[in-house]
C-alpha cells in the first residue's frame, strides 16, 4: 500500500518519536549504581536471588548483606583446643580443656578419652559424634593404618580400621609429614573422612565414605570441606574450575542431585560448607564472604555475610563453621598471632540502609580494606553512611579491563565534570606500572590536605618522609595511607667466600656492575633470575629524579654520570656473570635478589620466607633497601592506598574526617591492609607481631628480618614511580643497553619523546 | 515562508542537539580559556594563549597539522576530481567508492598493517625487488603512509559530491572542448574546475575538517604517542585531556575552532561573490 506524502511524514515522525524515546530510556535506566538512598523499604532483608534457569550457570549476588555482630565465647593457644566444630544432637560442639563443650552454652558434653590421643594419631586425628552423640576419633598408626576408634557400651576401645583409606592399608609407607585428618563425620549408615596422605598441597585432599564395616563406598577428590543434612544428601565444596560451586548428591546412591553457582563476579573459592539441618540452608563461604543456598533446590538464597563488614581477621583465618536456623553463625578461627578462639556472630539489622549517603569513594577496584574501614567508620559514625563506587569488582579485573575500557578517561572526565566522589582513589596497587599518579596530584582538582594533616592529633606518628615524598610544589594533594616498598636480597654466604663487603646501605647501580669482574671464572651471576622489564625500571628509577626536574618541566639525558652509566651497564650485562636465566636458576649462585617488594604480601609470610630461606635454599641473606642513584639514593616507593579529597566536593570537612580516621590505629591495623602503613608506629607493631611464636633458635633471625624492613622503609624518599617518563626511558636502555641502536640514535629519539611529555604536563 | 517555517521545524531536533552537545559547551569552555587552574580558577587574561603559543609541542602540532593539510588536501581533492572524471561512467566503481569511509577504523587498520606494517605487503614487494623492507608506520614513512590513508579512505566520499557536481555541467560544453581537444585532465582543469568551483571549494573544506578525523587512525596505530611527524593538533589536546590540563585543551580547540570557522567564511565569501558574479544579484 502506498501511503501518501502526508502519511508518509506523519509515519516517519512516529518512527522518530520511537527512536528518541529508546534513546531516552536506554539512557536513564538504573545502571546498578543507586541514585536514591537505600533504604528498609527498597532493600528488604533476606531478599531472595533469582534462581538460575540452568543451575549449572554461575549468578552474580546483589542484595545488601546483613550485618552480623561478632563476640569471642573462648580462646586457647593450647593446640588443637578449639580448632574445630562437630555435629551432635544439641548443636555444635568444640574440644577444649580435655573436653567437649557446646558452642552456645559452653555446656560440657563430655569428657575426650585422653588415653586416645596419647595411642593414636599424635597431633593429627578429628573427633565426631553419630546420632546417638556417641565420640569418635579418626587417627592414623602407623602399625594399623587409619582407624576410627570409638567406645563401646562397656567403655572398651573399638578399632574400626579402614583399609581402603587414600594413604593405602596398614604397613603402607607414607609421609607423616603430609598426613591431614581434616575432618571426621559419621552417621548410622556411613562414616565420613576429609584427609591426605602424601603431597603437601591441598589438591590431594579427598572425601571418603565409608559404611559402618569400614567397607569404601564412594569417593570425591579434590573436596575443601563437606557436610550432610541427615537426611541422605551430602553437600561439599571442591578446588578446581568449579569452586565456587556447591555439589549435592545423594549418598547412597552417588547420583549427583545438582551442582549451585554462587558468585560468579569472584576469583574467590569456597572453603567451608556447613548445612542449617532444621532451616534447609547451607552456607559457604569463601575468604570474603558468606553465601546461603536451599539445601532441598539448590537455589541462591543471598550473602549472609561480607567478612569485611565483621571483623579484620576472617575468612581467610576460619576453620569450621555451623549454623543455626535463625542465621547466627558460629565459627572456629585460627587467630592471626597464634591460638584459636570461638566465635559468634549474631544478625543485627543495619540501620546505616534507612539514611541517604552522606560520602562517595570513589575508586577503581574493590578493595577489602577500603569495605572493612567504611564499615568502621560508620560503626563509629552512625550518622554516615558512605557509598563505595568501584569500577571493577577486583583487582584483577581492573588489571585485565581498565585499559581497553578507557577508564582512565572516563574517570578523568568525571573529575573535570565535578561529577566524581568526595573521595577518590588516585593511587593504588599499579605493580603493572602503568598508571602515574603525577597528573592527578600536580592539578588543583583535589584538595591540598597539609593544613589538615598538620593539625591532625596523629601528624606525629605519621611517616614525614612518605608525606614530604608525595608533596609537589610544597602541596600535598593525596593521602598515603599505605605505600608498597621495594627491596633487594644480598647473599651472604656467597660475599663471604668472595670477600666482598659492601656498604650497602649506599650502594650504586655502577657499584654493583663493577662486582660482575669479581665473578669471572666462577659459576657465579650478579643478579638472579630476573625479568629484563623489571630490571630496567629499577635501576632507571634510581636514576631519573637527578635527570628531570617535573615541576620546572626540565631534563637532561647528557649529563655524563648517566652516560658513563649506560655504558657500563651495556658492557656488564653482556657478561656470562651479570645474571641468570631459565628454569634451572639456584638462588645459591646469584649474589643479589631484586624481586624483593611488599605488594599485596604480609608482614608474616615475608618473615617466614626470610626466617627459613636458609634451610630452603641453604644460603643466608639479608634485606636491604634498593640500591642508589649515582647522585642520590632516589628510593621509591608506592603509594598503594592513595586518597584525594575532590576540590568541587562540598562536603570537605566530611571527607577529611573519613581521611583522617584511615590514619587511625584501628583502621592502620587492618588485616586487610596489604599495604604499609603511614602510622610509623603501626607499622613497627605489625612487623613485631608478624615475629611472634618464634622458636629461641629463629627468634635473633625474626629480629633481623624486624631491623632490616624497617630500614627498607626509613631509606624511602620519594613516591613517585615517574611512570609517564618511563615508557621512553625503558625504550632507551633497551634500544641501546640491549638493543643494536647508537647511544646518539637512542638518546635523540627518547628526547623527542619526552620532551612532549614534558610540555604536554 | 510556510515553507521556511516547516522547514526550520525539520531540522529543530538537529539544532536544538547541536546546542546542547556542541555550542553549549564551547561557550562554556571559554571560561577556562582566560583562566588557569579548574577548580580554583585565577583569571588569567590571553595567558592562556601565551602559554600555548610558546609550548613546544603545540608548536610541532600546529606544524605537523599544516603539513597534513597543505599536502593532504591538495591531492585529495585532485584526486577526488580525476577518479570522478574517469569513472564516472562506471556503476561499479561509483557503488564501491563509499566503502573505505564506511569500515570501521580498527578493521581498516588492520588490513592497513597488513599492507604496511613489518613483515606486510609492501615491505615484502620492496625486498623482492632487492631493497630493504622496513616498518612503513614509523619515522621517516609514517607521514606520507598516513596520508595515503587519508587520501584513500575520503577519495570515494568527495568523488561523490564531485561527481555530482560534474554531472551538473551541460552536456554541451563537453562535447565543445571534445572537439578542440581529448585530454580528460585538460578538460578536468580548464572545464571543470571553473565550473564546479564551489563545489570543488566545499571539498576542500571538508576535506579540511576530516583532517583533524585521521586522529581515529593515529591513535589506533600509536596510541598517545604517534611518531614527530604524525604528532597532530588532536594527539596534542587528548594527551592534555589526559593529563587534566584542561585550560591548554580548550584554549588549544578554541583557536582550531577559529581557524575552520575562519576557512569557512572565505568559502561562504568566495560563495557569495561567485553567485553575484553570475547572476549579477
Amino acid at each position: 500500500m502506498k501511503l501518501n506524502p502526508k502519511m508518509r511524514i506523519i509515519a516517519l515522525c512516529a518512527v522518530l518519536v520511537l527512536v528518541i524515546a529508546a534513546g531516552v530510556f536506554i539512557l536513564t535506566r538504573d545502571s546498578g549504581t543507586p541514585e536514591e538512598p537505600v533504604t528498609a523499604e527498597n532493600t528488604p532483608d533476606n531478599q531472595a536471588g533469582q534462581a538460575p534457569d540452568d543451575a549449572s550457570q554461575p549468578t552474580t549476588v546483589s542484595e545488601p548483606p546483613m550485618i552480623y555482630v561478632e563476640e569471642q565465647l573462648a580462646t586457647s593457644d593450647t593446640w588443637p583446643y578449639l580448632y574445630s566444630i562437630y555435629r551432635y544432637s544439641g548443636g555444635g560442639a568444640v574440644y577444649n580443656n580435655g573436653q567437649m563443650l557446646d558452642i552456645v552454652t559452653q555446656d560440657v558434653i563430655c569428657d575426650v578419652p585422653q588415653e586416645w590421643l596419647s595411642t593414636y594419631g599424635a597431633d593429627n586425628y578429628a573427633f565426631a559424634f553419630d546420632e546417638d552423640d556417641r565420640l569418635y576419633l579418626a587417627a592414623y598408626d602407623p602399625e594399623q593404618g587409619m582407624l576410627i576408634i570409638s567406645k563401646d557400651d562397656a567403655g572398651q576401645d573399638v578399632l574400626l580400621p579402614l583399609p581402603e583409606w587414600v594413604g593405602g592399608p596398614a604397613g603402607t609407607e607414607i609421609d607423616l609429614d603430609n598426613l591431614t585428618i581434616e575432618k571426621l563425620m559419621v552417621d548410622s549408615d556411613y562414616i565420613y573422612l576429609l584427609s591426605r596422605a602424601g603431597a603437601s598441597i591441598n589438591l590431594d585432599y579427598t572425601l571418603q565414605i565409608f559404611t559402618r564395616d569400614g567397607t569404601l563406598h564412594t569417593e570425591y577428590d579434590y573436596v575443601v570441606d563437606f557436610d550432610t543434612d541427615g537426611e541422605g544428601s551430602l553437600f561439599y565444596a571442591q578446588w578446581g574450575d568449579e569452586s565456587q560451586a556447591i555439589f549435592c548428591f545423594d549418598i547412597a546412591s552417588d547420583d549427583m542431585l545438582y551442582k549451585a553457582w554462587g558468585d560468579s563476579t569472584s576469583n574467590m573459592i569456597y572453603r567451608h560448607v556447613t548445612v542449617d539441618r532444621e532451616g534447609h540452608r547451607v552456607y559457604a563461604s569463601t575468604t570474603e564472604r558468606t553465601h546461603v543456598f536451599d539445601s532441598q533446590s539448590g537455589d541462591l538464597l543471598g550473602t549472609a555475610m561480607e567478612m569485611a563488614y565483621v571483623r579484620a581477621e576472617l575468612g581467610s583465618q576460619w576453620h569450621h563453621m555451623y549454623a543455626f536456623p535463625d542465621g547466627g553463625l558460629y565459627t572456629t578461627v585460627m587467630e592471626r598471632l597464634g591460638g584459636c578462639s570461638l566465635y559468634s556472630y549474631t544478625l543485627e539489622p543495619d540501620a546505616q540502609h534507612n539514611i541517604p549517603y552522606t560520602l562517595t569513594i570513589t575508586a577503581p577496584y574493590y578493595d577489602e580494606f577500603m569495605v572493612q574501614a567504611i564499615h568502621l567508620y560508620e560503626m563509629d559514625n552512625p550518622d554516615q553512611h558512605i557509598l563505595y563506587d568501584y569500577a571493577y569488582n577486583s583487582i584483577y579485573e581492573y588489571r585485565v579491563n581498565s585499559y581497553s575500557d578507557k577508564y582512565f578517561d572516563r574517570l578523568n572526565l568525571e573529575i573535570l565534570a565535578g561529577t566524581v566522589g568526595d573521595i577518590v582513589v588516585t593511587g593504588f596497587d599499579n605493580n603493572d606500572g602503568r598508571y602515574d599518579p603525577y597528573p592527578y596530584l600536580h592539578s588543583d582538582l583535589f584538595t591540598d590536605l597539609t593544613d589538615m594533616l598538620k593539625s591532625s592529633p596523629l601528624y606525629d606518628e605519621l611517616d614525614k618522609v612518605a608525606l614530604d615524598g608525595i608533596s609537589i610544589n610544597g602541596a600535598v594533594r593525596g593521602l598515603p595511607v599505605g605505600s608498597s616498598y621495594y627491596y633487594a636480597e644480598v647473599n651472604l654466604d656467597l660475599c663471604e667466600q668472595l670477600g666482598i663487603e659492601m656498604d650497602w646501605q649506599n650502594v650504586t647501580w655502577s657499584d654493583l656492575f663493577s662486582l660482575v669482574d669479581l665473578l669471572e671464572g666462577t659459576d657465579y651471576v650478579l643478579f638472579d633470575d630476573y625479568a629484563e622489564s623489571g630490571f630496567v625500571e629499577r635501576i632507571l628509577v634510581s636514576n631519573m629524579p637527578d635527570l628531570f626536574d617535573r615541576e620546572a618541566g626540565t631534563f637532561d639525558l647528557r649529563q655524563d654520570w648517566f652516560i658513563d652509566l649506560l655504558n657500563q651497564w651495556k658492557n656488564t650485562q653482556e657478561s656470562p656473570h651479570f645474571t641468570q636465566f631459565g628454569f634451572d636458576v639456584a638462588p645459591a649462585n646469584a649474589l643479589i635478589n631484586l624481586k624483593g617488594n611488599t605488594f599485596r604480601q604480609y608482614d608474616v609470610d615475608l618473615a617466614l620466607r626470610y626466617v627459613h630461606y636458609d634451610t630452603a635454599n641453604r644460603l643466608r641473606i639479608q634485606i636491604v633497601p634498593m640500591f642508589c642513584g649515582e647522585l642520590h639514593p632516589n628510593r621509591m616507593a608506592i603509594p598503594t592506598d592513595l586518597y584525594s579529597i575532590s576540590a568541587r566536593s562540598e562536603k570537605q570537612d566530611e571527607a577529611w574526617d573519613f581521611l583522617s580516621f584511615m590514619l587511625s590505629d584501628q583502621v592502620q591495623n587492618l588485616y586487610t591492609m596489604l599495604s604499609r602503613p603511614l602510622n610509623e608506629a603501626i607499622r613497627n607493631t605489625r612487623l613485631e607481631e608478624a615475629i611472634q611464636g618464634y622458636s629461641e633458635a629463629d627468634l635473633p633471625r625474626a629480629q633481623q628480618f624486624v631491623q632490616e624492613m624497617q630500614n627498607v622503609y626509613a631509606s624511602v624518599d620519594t613516591l613517585y614511580g615517574m611512570e609517564e617518563l618511563l615508557g621512553p626511558m625503558g625504550r632507551l636502555a633497551r634500544g641501546y643497553v640491549y638493543g643494536a641502536e647508537t647511544l646518539d640514535e637512542a638518546l635523540a629519539t627518547c628526547e623527542r619523546e619526552l620532551r612532549l611529555i614534558m610540555d604536554e604536563s | 515562508m510556510l515553507k521556511q517555517k516547516r522547514g526550520f521545524l525539520y531540522i529543530l531536533p538537529g539544532l536544538l542537539g547541536l546546542g546542547i552537545f556542541f555550542i553549549a559547551p564551547f561557550v562554556a569552555s571559554f571560561r577556562y580559556i582566560f583562566y588557569t587552574g579548574i577548580a580554583t580558577p585565577e583569571f588569567a587574561g590571553l595567558g592562556n594563549f601565551i602559554e600555548l603559543t610558546t609550548n613546544e609541542a603545540y608548536r610541532l602540532a600546529l606544524r605537523n597539522t599544516g603539513i597534513f593539510i597543505v599536502i593532504g588536501v591538495p591531492l585529495l581533492t585532485v584526486s577526488a576530481l580525476l577518479v570522478a572524471l574517469f569513472f564516472r561512467k562506471s556503476s561499479l566503481v561509483r557503488q564501491t567508492m563509499l566503502l573505505p569511509m564506511i569500515m570501521p577504523v580498527a578493521s581498516a587498520l588492520l588490513g592497513w598493517s597488513a599492507i604496511f606494517g613489518p613483515g606486510g605487503a609492501v615491505g615484502w614487494l620492496v625486498s623482492a625487488l632487492g631493497g630493504t623492507a622496513h616498518n612503513y608506520f614509523q619515522e621517516p614513512f609514517a607521514r606520507w603512509v598516513m596520508i595515503f590513508i587519508f587520501v584513500v579512505k575520503n577519495l570515494g566520499y568527495m568523488a561523490v559530491i564531485l561527481a555530482g557536481a560534474i554531472e551538473s555541467i551541460p552536456k554541451e560544453l563537453e562535447e565543445a572542448f571534445a572537439l578542440d581537444c581529448s585530454s580528460t585532465v585538460r578538460y578536468a582543469f580548464r572545464i571543470v574546475v571553473p565550473l564546479t568551483a564551489p563545489v570543488l571549494f566545499f571539498v576542500v573544506i571538508l576535506s579540511t575538517v576530516n583532517c583533524f578525523q585521521i586522529f581515529r587512525e593515529v591513535y589506533g596505530l600509536y596510541g598517545s604517542m604517534p611518531p614527530e611527524s604524525l604528532y597532530m593538533l588532536q594527539t596534542f589536546m587528548s594527551n592534555n585531556f589526559a593529563r587534566l590540563n584542561y585550560n591548554r585543551l580548550c584554549t588549544a580547540s578554541f583557536i582550531v575552532s577559529l581557524f575552520i570557522a575562519l576557512i569557512v567564511s572565505v568559502y561562504l565569501y568566495v560563495q557569495r561573490r561567485t553567485e553575484k558574479g553570475r547572476t549579477g544579484v
